[in-house]
């Protein structure tokens, strides 16, 4: 499957935005924010994000990728899903 | 074997039973009993080389590894009491925990020793990675040299406060754990909770007591359930102690049909209610294990337990008294007597946790309220005051309060807490600000990071212009759960 990185972005934004930001009124985010060390997405959380992806982009995590160095921000999460995506 | 007195001694006697079984395990490290002890005892000789001796408290504040487990063992061989910090707390919360407590002086490993340095000053290399640092305190207050470890809790006040444990009161526990769960030395149990948690008494001292094997597992494999699945199989774990929470994550998240479980015989959990439904998913992924519910505060370890039957609907009870205890229910409160509680809070005078019977007896009122079954199983029904489970961990919502009206925009904050669809706590908070520009859930979250223990942080901000009251002119706390 292919996808657009900017595509996916927004994808990720809206999910983030939804599901863990809900009082936020969607203008908080932006691509830099950190998810995790910025306390947005503790680990439970980190795991809906990381079935989202997942089930989205049709790839599936190894269990050493599930980590912040993958997850924390959506300019991260954008270019791990693309990597993916071209291995 | 000798008789045991001192939680070091069963380190001791292990060493000398079993010296060449494997103590400890972290990912590729491998220390056996012989190594451990030595490696506690020359810990114990530099402790003595600064003048620390019985009745003196040493903090530790590391990753968890096996140098930190040496450490713990070194500490209780000086005569000293442990106070385990959590290096991931904000720095300002681990400082008044150390001066809470007056530590006489902390093992820490180098990088970490820079936040505390106007409190301790650089001794000595000791292990790989840790060194000692003695506090600059001139005078320091003695405690009873039985002391064997402080636990700090979240505190109502909106400090933490230290839970004060001896030798002989730990014992209780862990000796009851021996004749409950029959471990041996070729078991291999999991140390999933970090030290400052009490879960990890189990893991050290009833492994180490029957020279069994402790897999240490790190922080960041500790919250990766997909980690964990291969960990729990790769190293033929069959003791698993943790949060019914990380439980729940493993089975939805860990792609547990990856692997098999064969050798795991027995899951123990406690800290929080495990949903029934989310449970019965993962007995069916895990068939041959035995599963416990643990239940207790920190402040009298486990105090209450109940082995699952093959099938069960309810809601799971927390069982019936633990052996070394008794318990009674006092205006649905559960109270619990022996010795195994703890000796009380350090630097706390006051005994409103306790209640003393006509006997003369003290009670530990646990502040849980409980209901009795037919069968004699108790059955947690909720708390007395405003303290709160989240993924297994205790959080006084007050702490919450204090952390965020030191934010210097915020004119006043209350926190409430509920069960969502999933059964999973969530926190919001409502705010109060003085500049209403300034609200940002995104920057709230932030400032909470640095400020608090990372699972204090609200899941949800609510920004309001005022705070509903009570006709007594409290914060109306009914009315916002209500709003949240």
């Amino acid at each position: 499957m292919r996808a657009d990185i900017n595509e996916i972005k927004e994808t990720v934004k809206a999910f983030v935005n939804k599901r863990f930001l809900k009082n936020a009124e969607g203008k908080e985010l932006n691509y830099s924010t950190p998810l995790i060390s910025g306390g947005i997405i503790d680990s439970i959380l980190a795991m809906q994000l990381v079935v989202f992806l997942e089930q989205t982009y049709r790839f599936e995590f190894q269990a050493h990728e599930v980590d912040k160095d993958n997850l924390d921000n959506i300019d991260i999460i954008a270019g791990f899903v693309v990597k993916k995506l071209n291995a | 074997m000798h008789k045991v007195n001192k939680l070091y001694q069963l380190l001791e006697n292990s060493a000398e039973q079993f010296p060449d079984n494997t103590a400890l395990v972290l990912q590729e490290k491998k220390i056996s009993y012989q190594q451990l002890d030595s490696l506690a005892n020359k810990i114990k000789q530099a402790l003595h080389s600064i003048n620390i001796s019985e009745g003196n408290r040493i903090a530790i504040c590391s990753p968890k590894s096996i140098e930190f487990v040496a450490s713990i063992f070194g500490i209780l061989k000086a005569g000293a009491a442990y106070v385990p910090v959590d290096y991931n707390s904000p720095i300002e919360r681990n400082n008044f925990i150390i001066e809470n407590c007056e530590v006489a002086a902390i093992i820490i490993t180098k990088d970490l020793l820079e936040n505390f340095k106007n409190n301790f000053t650089f001794f000595a290399d000791i292990g790989i990675d840790l060194v000692l640092a003695k506090s600059n305190k001139v005078t320091l207050k003695k405690s009873s040299e039985d002391l064997s470890y402080i636990l700090y809790t979240s505190g109502s006040t909106g400090n933490p406060k230290g839970v004060i444990y001896t030798n002989a009161g730990a014992l209780e526990f862990i000796n009851w754990s021996s004749n409950t769960f029959s471990p041996t030395s070729s078991d291999c149990f999991s140390s999933h909770a970090p030290f400052h948690f009490d879960l990890s008494i189990f893991d050290l001292y009833v492994s180490i007591k029957h020279g069994a094997t402790l897999v240490l597992i790190k922080e960041e494999v500790a919250k990766q359930p997909m980690l964990l699945a291969q960990l729990i199989s790769e190293q033929k774990i069959s003791i698993w102690y943790s949060t019914p929470s990380i439980l729940i994550m493993l089975s939805e998240y860990g792609k547990m049909e990856k692997y098999k479980y064969d050798s795991l015989r027995l899951i123990l959990f406690a800290g929080e209610v495990f949903p029934i439904v989310k449970l019965n998913t993962l007995k069916k992924k895990v068939k041959t294990s035995v599963f416990y519910n643990l239940y207790g505060p920190t402040e009298t370890n486990v105090c209450t337990y109940y082995q699952l039957p093959e099938n069960i609907e309810t809601n799971i009870p927390i069982g019936k008294v633990c052996e070394h205890y008794q318990a009674c229910v006092v205006g649905d409160e559960l109270l619990i007597s022996g010795k195994g509680v703890m000796l009380g809070y350090w630097n706390v005078p006051e005994k409103d946790n306790f209640w003393k019977d006509q006997e003369n007896r003290f009670w530990y009122k646990t502040g849980d309220l409980v209901d009795v079954a037919e069968s004699g199983d108790y059955i947690f029904k909720g708390r007395r005051d405003r303290m709160v489970k989240r993924n297994g961990y205790r959080i006084e919502l007050d702490e919450i309060e204090t952390g965020l009206s030191k934010h210097p925009d915020i004119v006043i904050a209350a926190v409430v807490s509920k069960n969502n669809e999933e059964e999973q706590m969530i926190i919001s908070a409502f705010v109060v600000l003085r500049n209403t520009e300034q609200k940002s859930v995104i920057k709230m979250k932030e400032y909470c990071m640095n400020h608090l223990p990372s699972y204090m942080v609200p899941n949800d901000f609510i920004f309001v212009e005022d705070l509903p009251q009570t006709s007594s002119n409290k914060v109306d706390y009914q009315k916002l759960k209500q709003l949240a």
